[in-house]
């Protein structure tokens, strides 16, 4: 019994939206925490974010970046009626959310998702929450209006880590007041923002994209280093304490395998284009 | 009366794969008796009356009593004995230590250096020919109890409450985290020692009396103490202790440092090893692994790591004797060409400039006599501090408490462990209705000892859902 896919919605080469029928998991979802997805047999599992919800359908809504094989294959391979073998969640945290005022998220790429979750969770609390949504480039950001609903104001800024760097410092050299700033996207990206709410000494509270590979910490794989201390990102994350986070270890750690998983990509990219020059040839016929 | 006859040495060996084969494939290399051998060996067999290996089974098996039906060339009614006590008699038959448990205490070793029967190779044989001849196997159950009981954890523990409540007519429900049913017998049993169609076979036999197993489902995250209190009538905790431990030295942050766990279920339970053909989870290949540990998970890691073309060594801190592993399993990997490298402890895992596990810096230990009393003691040699290079370090030494499912329950008494060793003879915890067993309970120990568990809190759970009685006895 597999999780079946209500609807998909492809919004530009580099991002998608999948909703999923998984009723289970929202009974205790609490903001901030995610799911992990097999997609079938053999397949790699991953973690996601809840991005939206809806209890009454039973649905959670996922917004994807395609970075590698997974992701990649669940573009391409997956449809709305097909389903996902399997949808584990919630995982992980959701941290101790308070009323603290002013508050800015600030996602790169996927992290969006998790900053946007979390946001709804802060916004429910009163906060006031204004919002940067980074992006890589001008093709592939998405439109202000997907996040908008949980924001005062939102701003969407592309053009490489350092530009939305820019956009956040920025902000919180208008907005003294700023008590809070929420980042989530690859560690490079985090450790840029970290700089920042250093420097303006804001509260950082972030998102560890440890390599996961099961919801109950069995493995260690998810091993984050905070001031010394270890913790494991699926059991006492994904939300950590900006200005404590060993953000170079994190990068070192998600590493670990991108040699496999650029092969992977390459050789799914091969047999993805063996098939277009079939379908290619079987029209000319 | 016939004399009996006492084949004391003619022993029958399981076959096994050659090691230059083994080495190459996941699939089991101990390839089971075949239907003549089984009954001869099932011959040496005496039928003692009052058989001493059935009281150092940890679940107590019948075993004459199925061993004369393979005399009788009765395999189904050999596998439904079994069956009475374990619901796993495919998967003990290969992975219980049976050298320290009913093969320890026959009859045929009480003279002249006699061999045990092959008990083990025939508990999987029973089971096995019933699989694969495909023979209708049906069980029966009582009627239903409307009574509804929650397990949490679908490893052998849980399975086996499941099991022998689901007899008793009690509906059951079990919820499991991971994608899979089995726990260790899935991500961590390496499929070289435990065909997973056997298992897979065992599992389904359960489903087949009614149990609802939900898998994606994490205790204490998708469902908590809360909710289940109010759906069911009992519950019983099978959750393991199953979290990799790390060896606790420095190093431990370096790129190609894995706990056992993390090994293991990345090749068991996602099928890395069929990476990138048939599955997408990496593991590395071709490498120069050293795995740390003496246990079952250490020997499980070695044997994986040879199947993926590694240059694999072991260091242990103990000798091979005083290990815990068996002594047969290390004459395996060895003859598939692991480095065992024993006396010897690492102080430290060495690493580049890119992070990278570049070697293990150890150092030779020795034995020396302990002054309580107890097992000897390894002693640091001076001056012997020596560098392993490798590229991958694979931990293996032991795993620890996983409470998420039970840290919510109220007043729930939990152990100094974090575990659940506060269960009373009836595997009864302090909270009324909620029982446990298996490795939450004794923080470690063998299949074979869930299966007991998982039996004698089914028969306790039951009493209970019966009078209703709770007498949880304080130590
Ligand atoms: C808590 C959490 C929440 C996340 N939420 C989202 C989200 O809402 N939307 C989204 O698009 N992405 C999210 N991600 C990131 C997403 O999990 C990775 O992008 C995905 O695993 C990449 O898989 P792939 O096969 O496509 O790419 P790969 O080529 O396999 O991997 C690309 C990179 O992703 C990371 N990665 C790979 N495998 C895993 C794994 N098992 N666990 C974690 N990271 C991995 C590694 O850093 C790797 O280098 C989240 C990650 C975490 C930890
Ligand atoms: C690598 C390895 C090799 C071994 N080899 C042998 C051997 O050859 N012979 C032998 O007799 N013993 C062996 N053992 C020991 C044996 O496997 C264990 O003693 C036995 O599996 C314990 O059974 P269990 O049911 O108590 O726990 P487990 O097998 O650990 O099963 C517990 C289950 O609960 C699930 N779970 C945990 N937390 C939650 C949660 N919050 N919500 C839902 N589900 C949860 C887990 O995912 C798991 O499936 C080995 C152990 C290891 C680690």
């Amino acid at each position: 019994m597999g999780f079946p896919i209500l609807k998909k919605e492809v919004l530009n080469d580099r991002f998608y939206l999948l909703e999923v029928h998984a009723p289970h998991v929202l009974k205790k979802f609490k903001h901030g925490q995610f799911v992990m997805i097999l997609s079938k047999k053999g397949g790699e599992i991953i973690p996601l974010t809840v991005f939206n919800y809806d209890k009454t359908k039973g649905s959670v809504t996922l917004l994807v970046e395609v970075r590698g094989k997974s992701t990649k294959e669940l573009l391409v391979r997956f449809g709305e009626g097909d389903e996902l073998k399997d949808v584990v969640g919630p995982v992980g945290i959701s941290p101790n959310l308070k009323n603290v005022g002013k508050v800015l998220l600030v996602g790169y790429n996927y992290g969006n998702a998790c900053v946007y979750n979390l946001g709804r969770g802060l916004k429910e609390l009163g906060n006031e929450i204004h919002f940067i949504a980074g992006f890589e480039d001008s093709g592939s950001s998405l439109s202000g209006g997907l996040f908008a609903d949980i924001a005062v104001d939102i701003k969407v800024a592309f053009g490489g880590i350092k530009k939305v760097k820019e956009e956040v410092r920025d902000f919180v050299d208008i907005n003294k007041d700023t008590a809070l700033i929420v980042s989530a996207g690859i560690p490079e990206f985090e450790k840029e923002i970290e700089e920042v709410a250093d420097v303006f000494e804001v509260d950082h509270l972030t998102h560890a994209s440890a390599i996961m590979i099961d919801p109950i910490g069995l493995s260690g794989s998810d091993k984050v280093f905070l001031d010394g201390d270890v913790k494991y990102a699926s059991l006492d994350g994904p939300w950590f304490d900006g200005h404590k986070l060993d953000y170079d270890a994190l990068i070192q750690r998600n590493n670990i395998f991108v040699e496999y998983e650029k092969e992977a990509l390459r050789r799914f990219e091969e047999e993805l284009e063996k098939e277009r020059k079939k379908s290619a040839r079987k029209k000319r016929i | 009366m016939a004399k009996i006859v006492y084949r004391r040495h003619d022993r029958n060996e399981m076959p096994l794969m050659p090691p230059e084969k083994r080495k190459k494939t996941f699939d089991e290399y101990a390839l089971g008796f075949p239907v003549n051998v089984a009954i001869d060996e099932a011959y040496r067999c005496i039928l003692c009356k009052k058989a001493p290996c059935i009281p150092v089974c940890p679940a107590e098996l019948d075993i004459p009593k199925w061993i004369e039906q393979i005399q009788k060339e009765n395999m189904v009614e050999a596998y439904r004995i079994i069956r009475d006590k374990s619901p796993f008699g495919a998967v003990c038959g290969r992975v219980c230590p049976q050298e320290r448990q009913c093969e320890s205490n026959c009859v045929l070793m009480f003279k002249d250096n006699g061999l045990s029967v092959a008990i083990g190779a025939l508990e999987r044989f029973a089971a096995d020919t019933v699989r694969i001849s495909g023979l209708p196997f049906e069980e029966e159950k009582a009627p239903e109890t409307g009574k509804k009981v929650a397990v949490l954890g679908a490893g052998p523990a849980g399975l086996s409450a499941a099991y022998f409540l689901a007899k008793r007519g009690h509906k059951v429900v079990i919820y499991e985290a991971l994608a899979e049913s089995g726990g260790v017998m899935r991500y961590g049993i390496p499929p070289a020692r435990l065909d997973r169609k056997a298992l897979d076979f065992e599992i389904e036999l359960i489903e087949k009396l009614g149990v609802e197993i939900k898998t994606d489902h994490v205790v204490g995250q998708t469902i908590t103490y809360g909710d289940l209190k109010d759906e069911y009538d009992a519950i019983f905790i099978g959750v393991g202790s199953g979290r990799g431990k790390t060896i606790g030295v420095p190093g431990e942050g370096l790129i190609g440092v894995y706990t056992a766990i993390e090994f293991l279920t990345r090749i068991n339970l996602y099928e890395a090893f069929k990476f990138p053909e048939e599955a997408d989870t990496p593991i590395p290949r071709g490498k120069k692994v050293v795995v740390v540990g003496g246990g079952f998970t250490a020997v499980d890691c070695l044997i994986t790591s040879l199947r993926l073309d590694n240059e694999t060594h072991l260091v242990y801190r103990r000798t091979r004797e005083t290990s815990s592993a068996r002594d047969e399993e290390w004459d395996h990997v060895a003859e598939e060409g692991a480095i065992l490298h024993w006396l010897t402890q690492p102080v430290e895992i060495i690493g580049n400039e890119k992070g990278e596990v570049v070697g293990i810096k150890c150092i030779k230990m020795e034995l020396v006599p302990d002054e309580k009393g107890g097992r000897p003691r390894p002693k640091p040699v001076p001056n012997s501090e020596h560098i392993i290079e490798c590229d991958i370090v694979v931990q293996a030494v032991g795993q620890g408490p996983n409470p998420l499912a039970y840290q919510d329950i109220p007043n729930l008494k939990i152990d100094k462990w974090q575990n659940l060793s506060t269960v009373d003879s009836r595997y009864r915890t302090n909270v009324e209705g909620v029982f446990a067993g298996g490795d939450v309970v004794n923080g470690g120990d063998t299949v074979v000892r869930a299966i007991r568990h998982g039996r004698d809190a089914a028969e306790a759970i039951d009493e209970y859902l019966k009078t209703g009685k709770w007498e949880y006895e304080e130590e």
